[in-house]
């Protein structure tokens, strides 16, 4: 066991594929225009410094100074204590960036055969989730079709920086259908911190925009999520919502609850109000919230539908990656909901 | 006492409503489409006045097909009060709030006799 007490599946961790090696999973005129690309030349990157100075390293893996190699994975996962790791292609957050699917819908494809050739290995207990190239429907249940049933594809993933309009619009109807056609749980993927993209231009350090930054991707998406119907459309959809930690569950929660109270006319698909939905989904724990008083946390927990809806994630190697230990070390948890946080209601959900 | 007079018929014609008390409740009464329905008049929002508020028929929807609009339309058979201060609507048949049928009016059951309509336990 990767923990001395638990099995761990890690819902988010990240792999940083070199991009010459993925460019050969690309067709032409791609694979051409990507081998001779310099980083950040087709895909945005993200202002900020996420190293603090050169006070936050990671010593397991060639990254930050390199990009990872899939031999590295092993390593990776002794090093945090997983049994079972789902990893998300690192450039892929800033899929949402891209406004064409010119690029976006080869991207998608040669991603996702990059990963299954050269990183997937359920056998050893390495997964990924297929990230759809959401400004193509067609395309993207396309990619599904294509590789759903592949054993190392637990998840489709859809990044929340970005899409516009917000993801529960109908637009994405065939996605969502697709997935419930194919049971494939569908990842929501917070992504955004850029000092210089925020959506308030004029911060000045890291520390503020990404305090910000995925949060904000994830409320606005989860909004129109749940207020388009899409859990009532799609109601055989596994809903996960993913690094943004946990104590804005509930301030969305009663927020959406006090206007859809006062405006239920608007979203005439729900016949529930809007925390009861979200008390039905998942959520990632990481960045996990560490009150002083673990009272506060043990609240919230219970407010979005108690232990059973959290999995452990640990966001490895991104500079604030949370361990295990955040989820062992909690006194509110018993044995048994810590088990389940760490690892067993993943491998249900995902089927792993 | 187990009943009220609210007034007569003619007195409470089609798209008119009036307010009575009913065992220390305020209670509007209303005729919509030629029915009779009572309920609670004081929204447990925060109290306002739910007896002056639009009625109007249900808004409903359905799913028709992936990546088309919803087909919304207006209840044949279900009418709504809305509180004038924030929009609580609340269903004239069962007294649930339209969105949260957790969230409750008391309605009264209505009876005719001899031209006059009462409240009734």
């Amino acid at each position: 066991m990767g923990n001395r007490n638990y099995s761990v599946v890690d819902v988010d961790a990240h792999f940083f594929e070199p991009l010459h090696d993925f460019a050969h999973y690309l067709d032409e005129p791609w694979k051409s225009r990507f081998s001779g690309a310099t980083r950040g030349r087709f895909i945005p990157g993200s202002t900020g410094d996420r190293w603090v100075g050169g006070r936050i390293m990671r010593n397991v893996t060639s990254y930050p100074q390199n990009d990872m190699a899939p031999e590295e994975i092993p390593a990776v996962m002794k090093h945090v204590g997983l049994d079972k790791i789902i990893l998300l292609p690192n450039k892929m957050l800033s899929f949402g960036k891209l406004s064409s699917d010119e690029i976006a819908v080869p991207l998608a494809n040669g991603y996702v055969d990059y990963m299954l050739d050269k990183v997937v290995n359920p056998s050893e207990g390495i997964y990924t989730y297929v990230v759809a190239p959401f400004q193509d429907t067609e395309e993207s249940v396309a990619l599904i079709d294509r590789v759903a049933d592949e054993k190392g594809i637990v998840g489709l993933c859809l990044v929340t920086a970005g899409p516009e309009p917000p993801l529960g619009d109908r637009r994405y109807d065939l996605i969502y259908e697709a997935c419930q056609d194919r049971k494939l749980p569908v990842v929501f993927h917070a992504g955004g911190s850029s000092v210089d993209n925020f959506f308030i231009r004029g911060y000045r350090k890291f520390l503020e925009t990404h305090t910000l930054g995925f949060l904000w991707n994830n409320m606005a998406q989860i909004v129109s999520l749940v207020v388009q119907g899409v859990p009532e459309k799609y109601p055989g959809i596994d809903i996960i919502f993913q690094e943004s930690g946990i104590f804005w569950v509930p301030l969305m929660m009663h927020r959406l609850d006090a206007e859809y109270m006062k405006r239920r006319s608007e979203a005439p698909l729900l016949t529930k109000k809007p925390s009861k939905y979200m008390q039905e989904f998942y959520y990632g724990t990481q960045p996990l919230e560490s009150p002083e008083n673990e009272e506060h946390l043990e609240q919230i927990v219970n407010m979005i539908g108690g232990p059973e809806h959290l999995m452990y994630a640990s966001d490895y190697p991104h500079w604030d990656y949370d361990r295990p230990s955040v989820i062992t070390d909690l006194n509110f948890l018993t044995d048994d909901q810590k088990s389940m946080v760490l690892g067993k209601t993943a491998e249900k959900v995902f089927g792993i | 006492m187990n009943s009220v007079l609210v007034c007569s018929e003619k007195d409470l014609p089609n798209g008119s409503k009036k307010v009575v008390n009913f065992q220390d409740t305020p209670v509007v009464v209303l005729n919509v489409n030629d029915s009779y329905y009572a309920i609670e008049a004081v929204c447990p929002h925060q109290r306002g006045p739910l007896s002056q508020g639009a009625v109007l028929p249900k808004l409903e929807a359905s799913f028709v097909e992936a990546g088309k609009r919803l087909d919304e339309y207006f209840s044949e058979t279900s009418f709504t009060i809305s509180c004038p201060w924030h929009g609580w609507e609340f269903d004239l048949s069962t007294g649930h709030h339209c969105g949260d049928s957790e969230v409750s009016l008391k309605v009264f059951n209505i009876v005719t006799e001899s031209g006059n309509i009462y409240l009734k336990e």
